[in-house]
């Protein structure tokens, strides 16, 4: 964890949300790789789908949502085992056998062990991914933080960890990250020269990798309907983390969200801010003054998750709003 | 009831009968909570699917049948009034059972009328009309005789097989004429049909009726109109060859067409021609030959009473 977080800064990755081609194939790998319990799922009305919303599902693992969106496109053919983007779960050291028997089990690809300290922290990662090729890892640090266990997952895992994203100017991304989101590179020997990390005020991380050019997965709704992560910030920081961004960040308008969802054709070249998909839609007021969605140099793509901490407590919160929708 | 001595190539039973839907989660609960239908299948929910036309769709067993419902792409039609709505589809149900169904529906906030004595659709007994939250018009149907295994099909709350179905034509006499031709079934002749009427006696027993109407109301047609929507009518295996030749002999030929998973390339089409076929006011058709089975092996039955959805907290 940070000792002492910068004001406004991300505490944990709440939630994100990924791309499939078959929705149902996708729910039952969210059961039962993941220990998932079905949450919602919306799209499956008229009404939205004339708006433009999509089929999806989110499930709870632990105590984090993670969605799961329909697409109209097909998606690429799955890389190796351990590429972007890519995300984490907290998994205890003398559990990874256990998960990987598990997962080979459900026929789910899975890497051997592999020891590693180059993403700013020494531990033990396992690399999976599920049908679609949406890659995921089981990371059992040497040192897990507090609370990383929580959430009652029912197959042991974790909270989330991190996420492993493309970047293709790693300073530019180190700038961006502690401007907009009020996090620091980790520092330390053993990261690669090519990577990235930056420390989350609740114990996680969010690592980048340097790229020429970003893969055909990367990116945010625009590129992969639905496609992003949801960042918490304190409560009491809530308004001046959005503030911070619109001070530096510019607004992207589109006509409507079908128009650009899921299209795989950007809306800008860099930073940007934009409406929530649900408020592009009418199916949430705009209850902020501005796009509370927004892209980094690479299209990664966030919103912010309000968290009430308890007093003392950077790890445990419980969701106020998201993206400013209560 | 039934007919001793039906005609070749008639049909004896609907066998089975999908409906459009603006929200198939919601339909999905009515089938379970008032139908105590069997969750059997969704497709649509595939890239690949959806990218050759297809839509979400989901099949539940309600007894031996497998009733559909298709999401739309447009907003249906404000509902009709309860029992003079049509397309209307109905279950056969025991008299003694038609107070115990109704107490049901009003617990669960479903739309239905009190019981109705009538016998102008062909046959005596006592329907309750009611509707799904999209207006689609279903009917419990009591008849003073329940036709030889009306009753069967273990539906968990009591329906029995679909009894009936009332649709809508704007020719009553062009309407008998491709009824007789195309499904060999007759007219039920009897003193107590209304002239804005025509039932047709099924070989198994149930039947189909037809009201008169100057225009075809806005949820009536098939396919084309609203997706997915269509009745599959059950006829003997040894006729399958005979009732398809005689669609395609006696009908235009945009009058028949590919069944929808054939025309999307998702089956292979196994018909020399088209198996669906529309009547002269749009309601649309397939014939069936295996009424009332689930394929064990096929790739539907394991996820055979496992809705994978629940009901959304928001």
């Amino acid at each position: 964890m940070t000792e002492d977080p910068r004001p406004g800064a991300v505490y944990a990755i709440d939630h994100y949300a990924i791309p499939t081609n078959d929705l149902l194939r996708w729910m039952g790998f969210m059961e039962q790789a993941l220990g998932g319990d079905w949450y919602y799922t919306h799209g499956l009305t008229t009404p939205e789908a004339i708006r433009g919303g999509r089929p999806r599902t989110f499930y709870w693992v632990g105590m984090h949502e993670i969605g799961g969106f329909l697409q109209h496109r097909e998606l690429p053919a799955p890389a190796p085992l351990g590429a972007l983007p890519r995300f984490g779960f907290w998994i205890r050291e003398e559990e990874i056998d256990a998960h990987r028997r598990r997962l080979e089990a459900l026929g789910v690809p899975v890497s051997d062990p592999v020891r590693t300290s180059e993403d700013g922290e020494e531990g033990t990662a396992i690399y999976f991914m599920d049908p679609d090729g949406n890659q995921y890892e089981l990371w059992a640090p040497k040192e897990l933080p507090p609370s990383a266990m929580e959430g009652g997952n029912k197959v042991g895992l974790g909270r989330i960890s991190h996420a492993v994203l493309a970047a293709r100017d790693l300073d530019r991304t180190a700038e961006f990250y502690a401007d907009v989101c009020g996090i620091e590179p980790i520092r330390n020997a053993d990261v690669a020269h090519d990577t990235l990390p930056l420390r989350l005020a609740g114990g996680g991380r969010i690592v980048f990798k340097q790229v020429d050019e970003l893969s055909p997965r990367a990116g945010g709704t625009e590129i992969w309907n639905g496609q992003h992560l949801a960042l918490t910030v304190r409560a009491e920081e809530w308004e001046y983390v959005h503030d911070r961004m619109w001070e530096s960040l510019p607004e992207v308008v589109v006509t409507s969200y079908a128009a650009v969802a899921g299209k795989g054709v950007p809306s800008g070249d860099g930073p940007r801010t934009q409406q929530h998909g649900k408020v592009m839609r009418g199916e949430h007021p705009e209850k902020m003054s501005r796009g509370t969605s927004f892209y980094d140099w690479d299209q990664n793509n966030y919103h912010f998750t309000c968290g009430v901490f308890a007093p003392g407590d950077p790890y445990r919160y419980t969701v106020k709003s998201m993206a400013g929708m209560e | 009831m039934a007919i001793d001595d039906p005609r070749p190539g008639a049909v004896h039973f609907i066998d089975h009968y999908a409906v459009p839907t603006a929200d198939l989660m919601r339909w999905q609960q009515f089938m379970q909570n008032a139908l105590g239908g069997v969750y059997y299948y969704t497709h649509g929910l595939v890239s690949r699917e959806e990218a050759r036309g297809a839509r979400p769709r989901t099949f539940y067993w309600v007894g031996a049948q497998e009733i559909g419902g298709f999401l739309q792409r447009r907003a249906l039609p404000a509902p009709g009034p309860l029992g003079r709505s049509y397309p209307r589809f109905g279950y056969w149900t025991r008299q003694a059972e038609l107070d115990a169904h109704r107490r049901r529906f009003d617990a669960l906030g479903v739309a239905a009328s009190d019981p109705v004595r009538t016998s102008e659709d062909g046959e005596p007994g006592t329907a309750v009309y009611f509707t799904d939250p999209d207006g689609n018009q279903y009917e419990l149907w009591a008849p003073d005789e329940l036709p030889e295994a009306a009753m069967e099909g273990g539906n968990a709350l009591g329906l029995g097989r679909i009894s009936h179905a009332v649709l809508e034509s704007t020719d009553l006499d062009r309407t008998t004429d491709f009824y007789g031709r195309f499904c060999a079934v007759e007219p039920i002749q009897s003193a107590d049909i209304p002239k804005d009427t025509v039932a047709f006696r099924l070989a198994g027993g149930g039947r189909l009726v037809f009201k008169q109407v100057e225009a075809i109301g806005a949820r009536t047609g098939g396919h084309e109109t609203w997706e997915g929507q269509h009745a599959a009518l059950t006829v003997r295996p040894d006729e399958w060859e005979l009732v398809h030749r005689r669609i395609w002999d006696g009908l235009p030929s945009d009058r028949f067409m590919q069944h929808p998973k054939v025309a999307r390339g998702e089956m292979e089409a196994k018909l020399e021609l088209g198996g669906y076929f529309y009547d002269w006011d749009g309601n649309s058709y397939h014939f069936n030959r295996w009424h009332g089975q689930m394929r064990q092996d096929g790739p539907d039955a394991r996820t055979y009473g496992r809705n994978p959805f629940g009901v959304n907290p928001h």
